[in-house]
C-alpha cells in the first residue's frame, strides 16, 4: 500500500519541494503570531466580517442551552488556533457558517417570517421552461426508477461532499481544498440565505394541497423518498423531511447546488472525465424532479449559484492546475490565474501583426489584378512608357508597387462578393 | 471598404472583467437552462401530454445545448467560424426565449382561471397549475396569515420572468461585444480558401454544419 502510494503520487515530487507539506505544529503560539502579524485587506474584512456577523447571529439565535453554544464555540475557536487542525478548519469557514445558519433556521419565530409562495415556482417555471418539468418526470413512477432516483438524492448527496474534498486533496494542485471550502460554504449559505428569505413550496405542496394556502405550522414531507423507506421498513426519510430545517425551502435547491459545485471542481482537476460529472448531474437533476422534491427553476437557481461563485473562485483564489499531474506532490509551484492574460484577446491590439481588419483591406478578390484591367491597366504593355499609372514587368513584385495598386485594387474589389470553393 | 459598424454602444468589459468572462458565465448559465429541453422530452417515455408548442421549445433547447456547450468549450481558445455561430444562435434564441415566454404566460394565466378541477392523482396536467380546484378545502381551516397574498405572488411571478429576461439581454451584448472584438483584431481570422477543408469527403451534417457556421461568419462580419 505504501508502495504503491509513493510510488503513484511520490514518484515525481521535486527535489525539496515543501508546497505539499501541511502544518504539524500543535503550538497556539504560532497562529497568535501570525495574527498579529497580519494586515488584513478590503476583501478580506467583508469576508471575515459577513462570516463572523452570521456565526454570532447563529450563536444568539440558536435554541440551544448558553452552555453549549459556548462550549461548542470556544472549541471551534481552540481548532482553528492549534496549526495543525487550524489548516483546515479555519479555512472550511464559510461552512461552519452555512451550518450554523442552516441548523438555527428551523427555530425561526413565524412571525419573522416572511410568507410563504405557493404559486411562484410552478409559475416560472410554466413561463421559463414550457411546463413542469417535475410533473412531467413524475407521472409515471415504479420500482426500480425509485432506486435509481433515491441513491444520488438519499446517499450519493451526504458522502459526496467528504469524498471530493478527499480527492481534490490529494490530486489537485495544494491549496485547492480551501477554494474548494470557500466556493462549497458561500454557495450553501447564499442558498439558505435564499429560502428563508424567499419561502416557497416544493412540488410535492402542490400534490398533496394543490395550489392553497401554506402556513408554517405545516409539516414537510419526504415527497417521493416516502417510497424508499417503505420499501425498507424504515422512517428515516419520512423522520427527517417531516421535521426538516426548511421546509418551504425549494428555492434554490442546494442537492443541484453541491452536485453542480462538485462537478464543476472534479471537472476542473480532471478534465478529461467533465462527461461523467455531467451525467452525474444530470442524473441527480432528474432525481430531486422525480422525487418531488424540486421544480427545475429550482435546480437552475442552485446550479447558476454554484457556477457563478465557482467562477469567481477560479479566477481569484484556485491554483492553475497542470495538465497531467494528479498528485498534489507533483507541483513545484502554485501559480493563479492571470484573467489578463488568458484573455483570448489578449495582446491583440498591441501587436504589430494584429493591425485591426477594419483598417485592412480583406474582403477583395485573389484575381482581382485581372479583372482590373478594363479601365486603368497596370499590367506590362507596348505602351508602358506614355501611361502615367503603368509599371513595368520587374517592378511589378516590388514593395513599393504594391502600395502604390493597393488604392486601385480597392477600388474595383466587389464589396461583400465572397469566393466560396 | 468594409463598412463600418453601427453597434458602438456594446459593453467593453464583463463588470469591469475581460469580456471572455462574460462570455464563459453567460454560456454556462444558458447551457444549464438548455438542459430543460433533455427533460421536457422525457415525457415521451412517462406519457405525460405535451402540446405542439412545447414539443417545439423543447427540442430547441435541445439544439441550443449543443451549440453552446461547443462554444463554451472555446472560450479560451476561440474559433471564429464557431463563435460566430454561438452568436447568432444565442442572439435568435433570446427573441425566441421572449416569445415563447409571452405565449407560456399567456396560457399558465388562461389556465389559472379556469376552475376546472382536474385528476388529482396525476402529477399534473399538461400545462398550468394542477390541482386549482381543491384550493378552498383547505384554505377555511388553516391559519392563512403567513401565507403570500395573490397580489405579492403576483408580483413575485412578473419579477422573476422579468429579472432573467433582463440578465440574458445583457448576456447577449456581451457574447455579441466579444465577437465584435475577436472580428476586429486580425488574430483570429478565417480563410475561406482554406484547403484543408475538403468537404467533398464529409457526410452531410458536417457540409451542412460548415456552410451554417460560414454564413453566420459573414453575417455578424456584416453587421458588427
Amino acid at each position: 500500500m505504501a508502495n504503491w502510494f509513493q510510488r503513484t503520487f511520490l514518484a515525481n515530487r521535486p527535489a525539496g519541494s515543501r508546497l505539499a507539506n501541511l502544518e504539524t505544529s500543535f503550538n497556539p503560539k504560532l497562529s497568535i503570531r501570525k495574527l498579529k502579524n497580519y494586515h488584513a485587506s478590503a476583501t478580506d474584512i467583508c469576508h471575515y466580517g459577513f462570516l463572523g456577523s452570521i456565526m454570532f447571529f447563529s450563536f444568539v439565535v440558536n435554541p440551544a442551552p448558553w452552555i453549549f453554544k459556548i462550549l461548542f464555540y470556544s472549541l471551534l475557536l481552540l481548532l482553528f488556533v492549534i496549526p495543525a487542525t487550524g489548516q483546515f478548519f479555519f479555512n472550511a469557514l464559510p461552512i461552519f457558517a452555512w451550518l450554523s445558519l442552516y441548523f438555527t433556521s428551523s427555530s425561526f419565530d413565524a412571525s419573522y417570517r416572511p410568507p410563504i409562495t405557493v404559486k411562484v415556482l410552478p409559475a416560472i417555471e410554466t413561463i421559463l421552461y414550457g411546463d413542469n418539468l417535475s410533473d412531467i418526470l413524475a407521472t409515471s413512477t415504479n420500482k426500480p426508477l425509485d432506486i435509481v432516483a433515491w441513491l444520488p438524492y438519499g446517499i450519493f448527496h451526504f458522502g459526496a461532499p467528504f469524498v471530493v474534498a478527499a480527492i481534490l486533496f490529494i490530486c489537485g494542485p495544494p491549496t485547492i481544498l480551501r477554494g474548494y471550502a470557500f466556493a462549497f460554504g458561500y454557495m450553501n449559505l447564499f442558498g439558505v440565505m435564499t429560502q428563508n428569505l424567499f419561502p416557497a413550496a416544493p412540488p410535492w405542496y402542490k400534490i398533496l394541497n394543490g395550489l392553497s394556502p401554506a402556513n408554517y405550522s405545516m409539516h414537510g414531507s419526504p415527497g417521493g423518498l416516502g417510497r424508499i423507506d417503505e420499501y425498507f421498513g424504515i422512517n428515516l426519510y419520512t423522520k427527517g423531511f417531516t421535521n426538516s430545517a426548511v421546509i418551504f425551502g425549494a428555492f434554490p435547491s442546494l442537492h443541484s447546488g453541491c452536485a453542480t459545485m462538485e462537478a464543476l471542481f472534479f471537472s476542473y482537476v480532471f478534465p478529461k472525465l467533465t462527461p461523467l460529472f455531467v451525467f452525474y448531474v444530470c442524473w441527480l437533476w432528474w432525481s430531486t424532479m422525480y422525487l418531488t422534491h424540486h421544480y427545475f427553476v429550482d435546480l437552475m437557481a442552485g446550479s447558476v449559484l454554484s457556477y457563478v461563485i465557482f467562477q469567481y473562485t477560479k479566477y481569484f483564489h484556485l491554483p492553475l492546475t497542470e495538465k497531467g499531474v494528479y498528485s498534489r506532490w507533483t507541483y513545484a509551484e502554485i501559480p493563479k490565474f492571470n484573467i489578463w492574460q488568458t484573455d483570448p484577446l489578449y495582446g491583440a491590439r498591441s501587436d504589430v501583426e494584429n493591425v485591426p481588419l477594419s483598417v485592412l483591406e480583406t474582403d477583395f478578390e485573389l484575381n482581382s489584378m485581372e479583372n482590373s484591367n478594363n479601365s486603368n491597366s497596370n499590367s506590362p504593355s507596348i505602351f508602358d512608357e506614355s501611361s502615367p499609372r503603368s509599371v513595368s514587368r520587374s517592378s511589378l513584385t516590388s514593395t513599393d508597387n504594391l502600395e502604390q495598386d493597393l488604392p486601385l485594387r480597392t477600388s474595383t474589389a466587389k464589396p461583400n462578393k465572397q469566393r466560396f470553393d | 471598404m468594409q463598412q463600418q459598424s453601427n453597434m458602438v454602444h456594446l459593453p467593453q468589459t464583463f463588470l469591469s472583467y475581460p469580456l471572455y468572462i462574460g462570455v464563459e458565465v453567460a454560456l454556462g448559465v444558458l447551457t444549464f437552462n438548455k438542459f430543460s429541453g433533455m427533460y421536457g422530452v422525457l415525457a415521451l417515455f412517462t406519457g405525460h401530454p405535451l402540446d405542439f408548442v412545447q414539443w417545439t421549445f423543447y427540442i430547441w433547447s435541445i439544439f441550443c445545448l449543443v451549440v453552446f456547450i461547443s462554444g463554451i468549450r472555446q472560450v479560451y481558445k476561440p474559433n471564429i467560424l464557431l463563435m460566430s455561430t454561438v452568436t447568432f444562435v444565442f442572439s435568435v434564441d433570446t427573441i425566441v426565449s421572449c416569445i415563447y415566454c409571452l405565449w407560456f404566460t399567456a396560457v399558465w394565466f388562461s389556465q389559472e382561471g379556469s376552475t376546472d378541477v382536474t385528476d388529482l392523482k396525476s402529477a399534473g396536467t399538461a400545462l398550468g397549475p394542477a390541482h386549482e380546484g381543491t384550493t378552498s378545502t383547505i384554505s377555511t381551516k388553516v391559519d392563512t396569515s403567513k401565507s403570500a397574498s395573490s397580489g405579492y405572488e403576483f408580483f413575485l411571478i412578473i419579477l422573476l420572468t422579468l429579472v432573467p429576461l433582463a440578465v440574458r439581454f445583457y448576456f447577449n451584448f456581451i457574447i455579441i461585444a466579444f465577437q465584435q472584438q475577436l472580428l476586429r483584431s486580425g488574430k483570429f481570422t478565417f480563410d475561406q480558401n482554406d484547403i484543408e477543408v475538403n468537404l467533398h469527403n464529409r457526410n452531410i451534417l458536417f457540409k451542412w454544419r460548415y456552410k451554417f457556421e460560414k454564413w453566420c461568419f459573414y453575417l455578424c462580419k456584416r453587421y458588427l
